[in-house]
């Protein structure tokens, strides 16, 4: 039986892997001699990466939630804050701005349970580690759980017992010597063992790192810990906003409303079709341009697109309202006039003056076609009716593939909110889906990428009063809700599946406001 | 005067700054590991068992590391002993607790025993209460090395100054037991 090594990858910079290289020719032993002291000093000179690797890592793709569940410090710590769960938050972010291709999402739930085998990935206070005593001296343990290179689960304990505040600068040290353990600077440690990443001091190695077995003054994350984020999940992308063009502005709106919503996923076929759905309420005729876009998603850097997309409008009685393949076929005119036509002729749009009522807007591929398609309706005008409602059901990817809602608040005051991800609810009904996503994970993000709120379980979530009171939360307990108070601009909701899964869910955006 | 205040000033700040700790762990002064040891023993490392533990929530993976005794130094270990780690691998499964010793058959330890079966790690200091004996070339004498692998030359430096206390010469083996069994006599004498 073998225990796996934590250590069992050590990493060095090509800088350093390099050295050998110089060595190819027989020179004199001075020269040689020389040349060797000059490598090392440069080799020493430079900042040689040395993170070393525990061995598993978390699968591309993987949206990495953390149950916060530290609680209260009934106490204002130094930096002001009077929760561990506050003072610990930003500890995600810093990690999530040094690689791609897995994201960490903070939930607080005061309820975090800790199990080896929940999945649940728990930061907790407790008494002990599954009844064993933590040992005097010892401030928190993460321990993982994984299967073969992958990680499944990681938890981070922290000793009750042990005297913990949150500060920012040089460690602070009591009196007699021993330092005040910094809980945000301590968790910015811990995350990076949960995200796979060892100590570089340990394999003989000297950087300055948060990595380092030994806290210091360094409370950020230093080059090399970010290059072993890095070689683990990629560099850093951009966030990628739901490519959606600015809709004219309707004269003399003031009322905050949502103005546009598109949807970016893979669109298959059968019940894997993208469905856009949207609810139009007031006395009056909405004029809205609805697009189906693929091709032209290539420019946003988007793999895999839909190549001929079609789109069919269809009322609440699912009668076909209107349909089109390519925008120019019909209305090629009034379209291009809106300053929003499609940028690819093969793309598909309609401008519709709709009565009241609900809609739905189905894309599929030109002859059984399948990739990535995006949805979108805007509103032309500015009257006193609404788009209350807008929904999206289609099948959720894996890694690169997830649902990408996208949203526009207009006017000069703020739009209340909320956002839904629903995955098991899809198959009961009348119309039962299958292969629905069983665990939807949701974020909200603003337009320039940054995160504003994240959900796995609406039950869960520190807003489950406020999701109740809308009377519209989830029915099924693992789905997800936020709600938001959004200023005019541009936002989206992504969907994942948690632990990287797939499968059909459905997003959508209900208008909050009177 | 006032220059000789801003120098002590100075060397207590220089002091404070270098007294750095384990993020994990704060590390014990050699004085705590022979205090709150309840046995230490030179030993090695004869078999390992990984199994499964715990019921609902608490069920969790544990590795029974058996050491057959060379030298018992403190307690009474007899002829062999056996230590229960938290982590381990069963059939694919593994669990890990991060800053925890691995064991390995043949692994020779000076070990800091506390609480077995009833701490994560039953070691003082968790894995600061591992010191590997080893030696470098034939017939030099054995040295010891702290988990992580650096060698220890000063144990008054231990738990204050880790730098420090691997900096300068390795103790040997035979020193480093006679300080243990130095500082034992001590706290037996002032009992």
């Amino acid at each position: 039986m073998e225990i796996m090594s934590r250590f069992g990858l050590l990493h060095l910079s090509p800088k350093a892997l390099s050295l050998p290289i110089c060595f190819r020719y027989k020179l004199p032993a001075m020269r040689r001699a020389v040349i060797a002291i000059t490598l090392v000093v440069a080799a020493l000179s430079t900042t040689a990466h040395a993170y070393v690797l525990q061995g598993p890592r978390w699968p591309s793709g993987t949206v990495l939630v953390l149950q916060l569940g530290l609680g209260s410090a009934n106490r204002t710590l130094q930096d002001g804050n009077t929760s561990w769960d506050t003072a610990v938050e930003p500890v995600a972010e810093m990690w999530n701005q040094s690689f791609g291709r897995v994201r960490i999402s903070n939930v607080f739930n005061p309820q975090a349970p800790v199990s080896q085998s929940d999945r649940i990935n728990s930061v907790v206070f407790t008494n002990s580690i599954f009844g064993q005593s933590f040992g005097s001296g010892t401030l928190a343990v993460t321990f993982y759980t994984s299967s073969g290179s992958n990680m499944l689960e990681a938890d981070t304990l922290f000793n009750r017992a042990a005297v913990f505040d949150s500060y920012r600068g040089p460690l602070q040290f009591i009196p007699h010597g021993v330092a005040i353990a910094d809980i945000r600077r301590v968790f910015l440690h811990e995350l990076g063992h949960s995200l796979g990443l060892g100590h570089p001091d340990q394999g003989g190695q000297r950087v300055t790192a948060v990595m380092n077995s030994i806290v210091s003054n360094q409370e950020e994350l230093s080059s090399d810990d970010m290059a072993g984020g890095q070689y683990l999940y990629g560099a850093p992308v951009a966030p990628t906003p739901t490519p959606t063009p600015t809709p004219t502005a309707p004269p003399g709106g003031a009322a905050g409303h949502l103005a546009n919503i598109s949807t970016r996923m893979k669109v298959g076929s059968g019940q894997n079709v993208l469905i856009g759905g949207f609810i139009i309420q007031g006395s009056q005729p909405k004029t809205l341009i609805l697009r189906a876009i693929g091709p032209s998603l290539v420019a946003s850097g988007v793999l895999n697109v839909l190549a001929n997309p079609v789109l069919e409008l269809r009322d609440s009685a699912g009668v076909l309202v209107a349909s089109n393949n390519d925008w120019q076929d019909t209305q090629a005119s009034q379209i291009q006039q809106s300053g929003i036509a499609p940028t690819n002729a093969l793309e598909s749009a309609m401008l519709k003056t709709l009565a009241p009522g609900s809609y739905t807007a189905v894309v599929s591929g030109y002859d059984g076609g399948q990739g990535n398609g995006l949805i979108e309706a805007y509103e032309m005008d500015a009257n006193s009716t609404r788009m209350v409602n807008i929904s999206t059901r289609g099948r959720v990817g894996t890694a690169d593939e997830p649902m990408i809602g996208g949203l526009i608040v207009q006017g000069g005051v703020t739009k209340r909110v909320i956002i839904r991800a629903l995955g098991p609810s899809l198959a009961g009904g009348s119309s039962p889906v299958l292969g629905i996503l069983a665990d939807p994970i949701l974020e909200l993000r603003d337009g320039s990428g940054n995160l504003l709120a994240v959900n796995d379980d609406w039950g869960g979530s520190t807003q489950v009063n406020d999701i109740l009171a809308t009377t519209i939360p989830p029915v099924n307990a693992l789905e997800s809700a936020v709600v938001a108070s959004l200023n005019a601009g541009n936002y989206t909701a992504i969907v994942r599946g948690l632990d990287n899964t797939s499968g059909v869910a459905l997003v959508e955006v209900f208008d909050l406001d009177p | 005067m006032k220059l000789l205040r801003s120098f002590l000033l100075v060397s207590c700040l220089v002091f404070s700054l270098a007294t750095i700790h384990a993020t994990t762990v704060i590390p014990p002064t050699f004085d705590r590991l022979v205090s709150d040891a309840e046995m230490i023993f030179e030993g090695t490392v004869t078999a390992l068992k990984s199994e499964w533990t715990g019921q609902g929530n608490d069920r969790h993976i544990v590795t029974y590391v058996t050491f057959k005794i060379e030298d018992p130094i403190k307690g009474a270990p007899g002829a062999e002993y056996t230590i229960r780690m938290f982590g381990g691998t069963v059939d694919g499964h593994t669990m890990e607790a991060t800053d925890t010793p691995r064991f390995k058959v043949g692994d020779r330890d000076i070990l800091f025993v506390e609480n077995n079966g009833k701490q994560f790690v039953p070691l003082v200091g968790i894995m600061h209460g591992r010191f590997r004996v080893k030696q470098d070339e034939v017939n030099a004498p054995e040295s010891i090395s702290k988990d992580n692998g650096a060698h220890v030359s000063n144990l008054a430096k231990l738990g204050t100054d880790e730098k420090a206390a691997s900096s300068g010469q390795a103790l040997s083996k035979a020193d480093f037991k006679a300080a243990i069994r130095e500082k034992l006599a001590e706290k037996a004498a002032t009992k």
